[in-house]
């Protein structure tokens, strides 16, 4: 039936090896082994969905089979390439894979083999989906594939190379076929709208083209779709609400009210939206899209790393990106993801995204939190530690007396803030920064080694140290005992006094010490004392100060995290 | 040229059913569709329509429409029509076998359903096939689809439906043209309940269309009255200032008792969660002062509940251990080990909203860390 309807796909499949779009790696080797008579007998082309190795296989038959070949250019136009073209040759022989899969369709294909090609150069297998084949097939291939007769070429193709056994790897040249840059994509794109006699905007061609991920396939199929309407202009407008997706604008204002904290606001956005007809779940995806290029932002990156937005809504990008600083984009992102998962698996869509707009449109802003972890630290100087650490040691991580089970991770306690705050039970800040400076110069000694070395962790553990003269001594905590002994090793020892002495000049000396633990007894033993570390950490003025700011009771203690 | 109205079982998917009219319109079917939505929102029904319309040998010139008496419209009324397969996971299975698909071993390409969409049209200019579904395929199965789908033989329609496109290959995904399905809206399923004649009086059909989830198949299940004054009696022990988890447990196990199939069970209890969700769901919209459409013990619940103790960071915990217990479900855990654990972890959870300290914990206390989903 010749009136049957073709797709677009399958109408504009390249036929020539210029015609390839983004694949031109594989076009100039293809075409230099022609050129020069080194065609190899087994190819394998590789690559995700709709780049064009299907495609390629063909126009590489044709070439070799061509009339006037083989040549780099196949004529197109005989006999033989135009039956190649619509996949009905004699001596091209496209087998698919997964349907032919058995040990017994491979041993039909060995007997036929011998036979000599009925009219055309060569008898050219070409295999698709190749990576669904049987072990057994496989194995049977391999004597063939390895001296296959000369009249023989294969061409396998596949979209999951790592599923093909390495001993067929090692008898085929591979491929492998790279994803399509969007602007390339436009491109093609908008050739086919003109030869199909539409015009599209080319917001619309840019949107689907970002739809499609680099595969030409999938943008075609997508195109199919615009073009069915049926219209002779889309507009972005029209194309969005084919995609089910809105537009930038619209889901760029809900990321707002989300980051300015009006929770009503998101959900009546989101209400109006979904009431537009946007996909709930294609709503989450762009909203995560639109998060990322925030994030992208806020952490310095290029206009050109931006994914999602398009190219006018930067500014609007870098407006959001004003409000929120990575950390919180992060923590909002973690959300978004978790609940299209949870929506994937259990459906209450709806539910579930409105739970999750509130949630972060209500996350506290964790800069706020920083302040306020800040301000907490500022507690009076006369307030004393009730535990003490050695006579000078760095004052205790926060999350020793945290009363905020599981969220201390996210909490972004801040270092520099904390390590700048007078520590209450130091003399003076003057020491205070002689032992910060001691510890940085330590942290270099540590850095002129291998990074990851088993040396460089261990002597992470140290919790203090001194620089008197050009004497460094370094203090490891109680518990820290083996690392301790690791550094004190003659060998490691020497390495660590070779790096201090490259950065103070020569005669420089390195003490490794241990503090004294008698006192606390807890650090050690941490579990089995938590109820004396439970009432100690309620007594700490830090936590009571925060009981009077949040009028709150202190819950629960967790034992300090290491590290 | 005005356009075919929806045949009225698609009335919600008109956006669709207009998409295929301007398909046939402009005479430029594609030959294979992926159609993706939830269950129960009229992908089967839209298929099976637009096969008709395909089919059918008495309708006019490039218009959506089946004329209900011809020759071909008769035999596929009376499930014969040659032009039209179907294939759907066997009898009692979730998986469709590469066997259906590509014909048993030894008459590989001789039977199955890319034989058939081979086959020239016996009545008409289309061949329709449809995998339902198709979530199922087994990974061979899929595979083998794939020339077809790339290059279907003239004149056949493959049709693909989806509950999850995440589930289909990325290879069978770029080969289709993906139809998306929305849930029905509330009113819709109102609606179609009362022209179904599932139920008659507005005010249940109003009440069993806010939880179906816009899915006629969910709709079916709340259709039972117990289910609802079992939902009751759960919410108000629920949402008292301690609520026991005991009875809680009991008051499930004797509703369940009634019914001896695990998969009934199953489906009563997700059902029944999906209640719970529904009050979590007013709470949060209430506690932020949006909008919310409840019916009378849920404007009691809500008048009950103190709103301070619903921080929506307390909600979400709920929330989340709630769907969790949901997905545990879906993956065939028995059902009174996960009502059990769910009912003491939402009694705890509810009994600490009370308590003062609970506003400091929920400023530090980022909600999933107590109940972790996979």
């Amino acid at each position: 039936m010749a009136d049957s309807y073709q797709v677009v796909a399958r109408r504009f499949r390249p036929q020539r090896f210029e015609e390839l779009v983004g694949q031109e790696h594989v076009a100039q080797a293809l075409q230099g082994a022609i050129a020069q008579g080194r065609v190899g007998h087994a190819y394998l082309f590789t690559g995700a969905r709709g780049v064009g190795k299907t495609s390629t296989a063909r126009i590489l038959a044709k070439a070799l089979n061509c009339v006037q070949g083989p040549t780099p250019h196949p004529c197109g136009k005989c006999e033989i390439c135009q039956s190649i073209a619509r996949g009905e040759d004699v001596d091209v022989l496209e087998i698919d894979g997964a349907s032919n899969r058995g040990i017994d369709e491979i041993r039909q294909l060995r007997q036929n083999i011998a036979l000599r090609p009925s009219r055309a150069r060569f008898k050219i297998y070409i295999i698709d989906e190749v990576h669904m084949l049987t072990r057994e097939a496989f194995n049977a291939l391999l004597k063939t594939l390895e001296e296959p007769p000369e009249h023989v070429k294969f061409i396998f193709c596949t979209t999951e190379p790592e599923r093909v056994p390495p001993t067929v790897l090692s008898r085929c040249q591979r491929f492998d076929f790279a994803g399509i840059r969007t602007p390339q994509i436009v491109q093609h794109l908008a050739q086919i709208a003109k030869q199909e006699q539409v015009q599209v905007e080319p917001a619309a061609l840019e949107l689907l083209a970002r739809q499609a991920a680099g595969s030409m396939r999938d943008a075609q199929s997508l195109l199919e779709q615009v073009l069915a309407l049926g219209e002779k202009k889309v507009t972005l407008e029209q194309v969005h609400r084919l995609l089910g997706t809105t537009a930038g604008g619209e889901v760029l204002r809900m990321l707002q009210y989300l980051l300015q904290g009006k929770p009503k606001q998101t959900l009546e956005q989101f209400a109006t939206l979904v009431a537009q007809g946007a996909e709930i779940t294609r709503l989450l995806r762009q909203l995560l899209g639109y998060m990322r290029d925030v994030l992208v932002r806020t952490v310095g990156g290029g206009p050109e790393l931006l994914l999602h937005a398009l190219p006018e809504e930067l500014p609007l990008v870098d407006q959001l990106a004003q409000l929120a600083g990575p950390e919180r984009i992060l923590a909002l992102i973690q959300i978004a993801d978790q609940t299209l998962v949870r929506v994937r698996t259990v459906g209450y869509a709806q539910l579930l995204a409105e739970a999750a707009l509130v949630r972060m449109a209500t996350l506290p802003d964790l800069d706020q939190v920083a302040q306020a972890i800040e301000k907490l630290t500022q507690v009076p100087a006369e307030a004393s530690l009730p535990v003490a650490r050695g006579q000078e040691s760095a004052s205790p991580p926060p999350s020793s007396v945290s009363s905020s089970p599981g969220g201390k991770k996210k909490l972004p306690a801040p270092p520099p803030a904390l390590e700048n705050a007078p520590s209450p039970h130091l003399g003076s800040a003057a020491s205070a920064t002689q032992e910060q400076d001691a510890m940085a110069l330590w942290r270099r000694v540590l850095e002129a080694l291998e990074p990851g070395e088993l040396l460089v962790q261990m002597g992470q553990g140290a919790s203090s140290a001194l620089l008197e003269g050009k004497t460094l001594t370094v203090r490891f905590p109680a518990q820290y005992k083996v690392s301790q002994q690791f550094c004190a090793q003659a060998s490691n020892r020497a390495r660590l006094e070779k790096a201090l002495q490259d950065l103070l000049g020569p005669g420089a000396t390195l003490r490794l010490s241990l503090e004294t633990s008698a006192e606390e007894p807890q650090v050690t033993a941490h579990t089995t004392n938590l109820q004396q570390l439970r009432r100690e950490a309620f007594r700490h003025p830090w936590v009571q100060k925060a009981a009077e700011i949040f009028d709150a009771v202190p819950v629960r203690v967790d034992p300090p995290e290491q590290n | 040229m005005t356009e075919a109205s929806a045949p009225w079982p698609l009335l919600a998917q008109d956006q669709v059913w207009r998409y295929f009219a301007a398909l046939v319109r402009e005479d430029r079917v594609p030959s294979s569709f992926l159609f993706v939505g939830p269950p129960g929102v009229g992908k089967w029904t839209a298929a099976r329509e637009l096969a008709r319309a395909l089919l059918c040998q008495g309708r006019p010139q490039r218009q959506l429409k089946s004329c209900g008496v011809c020759h071909s419209c008769t035999l596929l009324e009376a499930g014969t029509h040659p032009d039209w397969f179907a294939v759907a996971p066997p009898e009692g299975k979730t998986q469709i076998p590469l066997e259906a698909i590509a014909g048993a071993r030894d008459q590989r390409g001789q039977q199955g359903l890319i034989y058939h969409l081979g086959l020239r049209p016996a009545l008409g200019r289309f061949k329709v096939a449809v995998v339902d579904e198709a979530d199922g395929l087994t990974p061979e199965a899929a595979n083998s689809l794939l020339k077809t789908l790339e290059e279907p033989p003239p004149g056949s329609v493959l049709i693909l439906i989806s509950h999850n496109p995440d589930k289909q290959l990325s290879t069978i995904r770029s080969r289709c043209q993906q139809v998306n399905f929305r849930p029905l809206p509330t009113e819709v399923v109102e609606r179609l309940l009362l022209q179904l004649g599932w139920v008659h009086q507005t005010e249940q059909a109003r009440r069993i269309a806010r939880f179906a989830q816009g899915s006629m198949r969910q709709a079916s299940l709340l259709l039972d009255e117990f289910l609802w004054e079992l939902r009751k009696q759960v919410m108000e022990e629920l949402t008292q200032r301690r609520p026991r988890p005991f009875a809680l447990t009991q008051l499930v196990e004797q509703a369940l008792e009634g019914f001896k199939q695990p998969a009934q069970r199953r489906q009563v209890a997700e059902a029944l969660l999906g209640m719970v969700l529904g009050f979590y769901h007013a709470m949060l919209r209430h506690r932020i002062g949006a909008e919310v459409e409840a019916d009378d013990h849920l404007a009691q619940w809500l008048h009950q509940a103190d709103p301070r103790a619903w921080h929506p960071e307390a909600l979400q915990v709920c929330v989340a251990r709630v769907v969790q217990a949901q997905e545990l479900l879906g993956r065939n855990v028995q059902v009174g080990l996960v009502l059990q654990s769910l009912w003491h972890d939402l009694a705890r959870q509810h009994a600490q909203l009370h308590r003062p300290q609970y506003q400091l914990q929920s400023v530090f206390h980022r909600g999933v860390s107590t109940v972790e989903t996979g």
